[in-house]
């Protein structure tokens, strides 16, 4: 079954199916999140959010896409969590807890690695949120949206309420951006 | 290893596909689903249909009177424009019937609008669930949609068949058009009863013969006059606009036109 006939099941009040979307899409909604926030402990208490809506107004949807529907959920409410929060003080805080926590073993949790390979990828996962949370919150979307999500720039200039154009620039300065901090933090001479 | 994520920094994309391995702890998301199946199970849906079936709901609860009036007062226009097409055709007389037309359209319209100003209309179409600003908004775009694309049909055959500029042609034939919508909105609203149809009627035959009067002075169709043309379908087209604004917000409040 697609999605438009899981959300035409919904329309005609087979509930079921709004689990069967949360559980498809609930990874993705969490990793968007939590290199939004920089947090895990956010992006679980956004993610379940963004669902919740999601349940709220499912009536209303008439998105084409439901992933991108639910990922402007999540844009609108990590938006709204920045300007609630000192963003960059509590994200290095919880990439300190993060770090003494140990993530290697809960982050990728169920994948097929040796504990040194699953510990090079936390800490990529790791440095990644870092650098992002210090990015623009436009640039930080766009290569989210772009990178973690395979979108098109058509997609997210869809999505943002911005032109293509636009939308390609903050892909580009951002990875710029990334690359130039990481490089700085000599993480690039291996 | 190390070396792949290094590597992987200077593509984008292979760095996020990398960092995609970030997952959420097994147990969280357990508690999460649990969490969110309970706020499923909680809601109720409401079933909200599409805009494509609010026009069909719409298209089929006009009444028959209308197509068939509609219907009627179009092919009578096709059959007298047709009749006269390439012998020699009149101005005169295209003007003369495309503005009769146009101002019974505004009439016709307004007939089937003016039903849901009716006294009791409101609390039967609320008792009903029927979102009645909704309803008549629908109605009157899909009205008014049907009349200027036939309007301006008319008006192409005129101004090929005369070689007159088809912007002047459907300036005439919208004045009347819009001059009839003001006029017959006016009349519904200051009558919400069925009389209203007989105010309908009568405003009619008034529209129809002031739009003759005026096609029997052909000083007024001269060039020079045009800009009055246009100034007077701005100045109606406003407060047309203004009429349907005013008389939306009637209809939400719903205590002046539609409540006993």
């Amino acid at each position: 079954m697609d999605e438009r006939q899981w959300i035409r099941a919904i329309r005609r009040g087979e509930k079921q199916y709004l689990q069967d979307i949360i559980e498809k899409y609930y990874d993705d909604i969490f990793r968007f999140c939590a290199f939004w926030t920089g947090s895990r402990e956010d992006a679980y208490d956004l993610a379940q959010e963004t669902f919740l809506k999601f349940i709220r107004y499912v009536e209303n949807y008439r998105s084409h896409s439901l992933k991108g529907y639910l990922l402007t959920i999540a844009m609108n409410l990590c938006r709204d969590h920045m300007t609630r929060n000192n963003r960059r003080r509590q994200y290095e805080s919880s990439m300190e807890e993060m770090e003494e926590k140990g993530i290697a073993e809960e982050t990728f949790a169920g994948r097929e690695e040796t504990p040194e390979e699953a510990a090079l990828e936390a800490e990529l996962s790791g440095r990644l949120m870092r650098e992002l949370s210090r990015l623009p919150c436009e640039q930080r979307e766009a290569l989210l949206f772009h990178y973690l999500h395979d979108m098109k720039y058509r997609e997210i200039a869809r999505l943002t309420g911005v032109p293509a154009a636009t939308v390609k620039s903050r892909v580009r300065q951002g990875m710029e951006k990334l690359r130039k901090s990481l490089k700085k933090e000599d993480f690039l001479d291996g | 290893m190390a070396k792949d994520i290094v590597n992987a920094w200077e593509d984008g994309r292979k760095l996020f596909a990398r960092a995609a391995g970030l997952n959420p702890d097994r147990d969280r998301k357990r508690e999460a689903l649990v969490c969110l199946g309970e706020a499923v199970a909680e809601k109720r849906l409401r079933y909200t249909p599409p805009f494509t079936e609010f026009l069909r709901i719409q298209l089929q609860y006009i009444p028959l009177f209308f197509w068939a009036a509609q219907g009627f007062l179009v092919l009578g226009v096709f059959l007298f424009f047709w009749r006269f097409s390439g012998r020699g055709a009149d101005f005169w007389a295209y003007l003369r019937c495309g503005s009769v037309a146009a101002t019974w359209l505004g009439v016709l319209c307004h007939g089937m609008l003016g039903r849901h100003f009716f006294s009791g209309m409101s609390e039967l179409e609320q008792s009903c669930y029927i979102n009645l600003s909704q309803m008549w908004i629908i109605r009157m775009l899909l009205c008014n949609g049907m009349d200027i694309l036939f309007l301006t049909v008319i008006g192409g055959w005129i101004a090929a068949d005369t070689e007159t500029p088809a912007g002047c042609v459907m300036t005439y034939l919208l004045v009347p058009f819009v001059l009839s919508d003001v006029c017959c909105l006016l009349a519904v609203n200051m009558s919400r009863s069925g009389k209203n149809r007989f105010a309908l009627a009568a405003l009619a035959v008034a529209m129809a013969l002031i739009a003759l009067c005026f096609s029997a002075v052909p000083e007024l169709y001269d060039a020079a006059c045009l800009w009055v043309w246009i100034a007077v379908l701005v100045t109606a087209a406003l407060v047309f606009a203004w009429q349907i604004r005013s008389c939306y917000y009637k209809m939400i409040r719903g205590d002046i036109i539609c409540l006993n």
